[in-house]
């Protein structure tokens, strides 16, 4: 009798372990490639905004202190389709300085390798990137007026885009609201072309709908 | 086609077992059995919405007690695992977030079940069945995209009719194998993003077990 149980337990063990479906793990998951991942404020009506402005340069964020402000081509038409899906969207596009924008569009590229997890807005005291006294509040703070993304791990390389609310900065407590975020994730993974990043600019605006003047 | 071909095998194999009863001489009727088997599973009608690959993560363990001849009351507990990936598609939250990106889907399913079965030849070598099992199940469903793990957790009523054989491995042996269809259906509903929705969870499962019989 035991010998049986032994051996009906020994087929159960094996079966087990035959029989459990696996998944691809995290690091697998977190591998692939070109990934669009936004989150916006489902309490912002965005079709209170009608004018935006959007950084001169794409900051490159790297290892230690390498990182720097960019304008290759690259970069350029980078903020290029940025601003052509907002102005798809109907918002016109204005000087900072005289132009009174309504929202501010930061735009980071973020290339490291050393750290691989963060906390959320992380990059916003970065060397390099463009703090609220750019968008001419100085003493300010950015803030995330929902739960943040979860966006902890960076290093497949990473296109940040924040759009700020700068509408309703004096009303938000010295606080500049990120009202929208895109992540596209995986530029370290693979070979992309311009145009393969551009499309997912293009991916990020698309499943955000509610980006809309009208 | 495979939906079709797995019942007409085993409605072939109750009909050629039973056959061969007819001739065979009886050996004896066991008073209980205990069975683990490995469960192949085919999710279907809403819960293949979700995932519609066939999964051969599963297995069972039961017990059952013979009240009177041929009939049979007992336990089963199981578990099946489901997989599928989808390619690149956007999934969007209630909260503002959308991702776009592969999607792992991945259901795990625990039922405890207690049944009755009636056997049609207990003392035979190869010994038709059908039954019916009735019971609760523990469910998890999730999508896995990124470090995003989206998943809802959630007990529900199972029940679930089968028809299978039991073939001794000799007439005087303690041992035998058992072959089973089961349908079965439960109470869970799942709802995530697009059309990955079920109100009813249905599922096929095709199960092979190792039997130690007592007389």
């Amino acid at each position: 009798m035991n010998r049986n149980i032994h051996m009906l337990s020994k087929v159960a063990a094996v079966l087990f372990m035959f029989s459990c479906a696996s998944y691809p793990g995290l690091d697998s998951r977190l591998a692939e490639d070109l990934v669009d991942i936004t989150k916006y404020d489902v309490n912002t009506a965005f079709s209170q905004f009608r004018t935006f402005s959007i950084v001169d340069s794409v900051t490159v964020i790297k290892n230690g202190t390498d990182s720097t402000r960019v304008l290759n081509p690259q970069a350029q038409s980078l903020l290029a389709e940025i601003t052509a899906n907002m102005q798809a969207r109907g918002y016109t596009l204005v000087n900072l300085k005289t132009g009174n924008p309504d929202l501010g569009i930061n735009v980071a590229v973020v290339k490291v390798t050393n750290i691989s997890y963060y906390y959320p807005g992380w990059y916003w005291d970065y060397y390099g990137y463009y703090d609220p006294a750019y968008w001419g509040y100085s003493g300010y703070g950015y803030w995330y007026p929902y739960y943040p993304p979860e966006v902890t791990y960076y290093n497949s390389g990473t296109v940040i885009i924040d759009m700020l609310d700068l509408k309703n900065a004096k009303i938000h407590d010295n606080k500049l609201y990120v009202v929208w975020n895109a992540y596209i994730r995986g530029l370290m993974t693979g070979y992309h072309t311009t145009q393969d990043i551009l499309g997912n600019v293009d991916q990020c605006f698309a499943q955000t709908p509610q980006i809309s003047a009208h | 086609m495979k939906k079709i071909l797995i019942p007409i095998i085993l409605i072939l194999l109750i009909t050629i077992s039973v056959r061969a009863q007819e001739k065979a001489a009886a050996g004896y009727s066991p008073t209980s059995l205990y069975t683990i088997s490995w469960a192949v599973s085919l999710p279907i009608g809403d819960f293949s919405n979700f995932i519609n690959k066939l999964s051969f993560g599963g297995g069972s363990f039961a017990g059952r007690y013979f009240v009177k001849k041929g009939l049979a009351l007992g336990f089963e507990f199981g578990w099946n695992n489901y997989y599928q990936e989808y390619p690149r598609e956007t999934y969007y939250g209630s909260d503002g977030l959308a991702i776009t990106g592969i999607h792992y889907m991945y259901a795990f399913i625990i039922p405890w079940e207690a049944g009755a079965y009636y056997y049609f030849i207990p003392s035979g070598i190869a010994d038709p069945y059908v039954g019916l099992s009735l019971g609760g199940d523990y469910m998890e469903e999730h999508i896995l995209i990124q470090e995003y793990d989206i998943y809802k957790t959630q007990w529900g009523f199972i029940m679930s009719p089968e028809a299978g054989v039991l073939f001794k491995f000799g007439r005087y042996s303690h041992w035998g194998a058992n072959i089973s269809a089961k349908y079965w259906f439960n109470t869970n509903s799942f709802s995530f993003t697009g059309n990955k929705t079920y109100d009813l969870m249905q599922g096929l499962n095709f199960n092979i077990g190792l039997c130690y019989l007592l007389r």
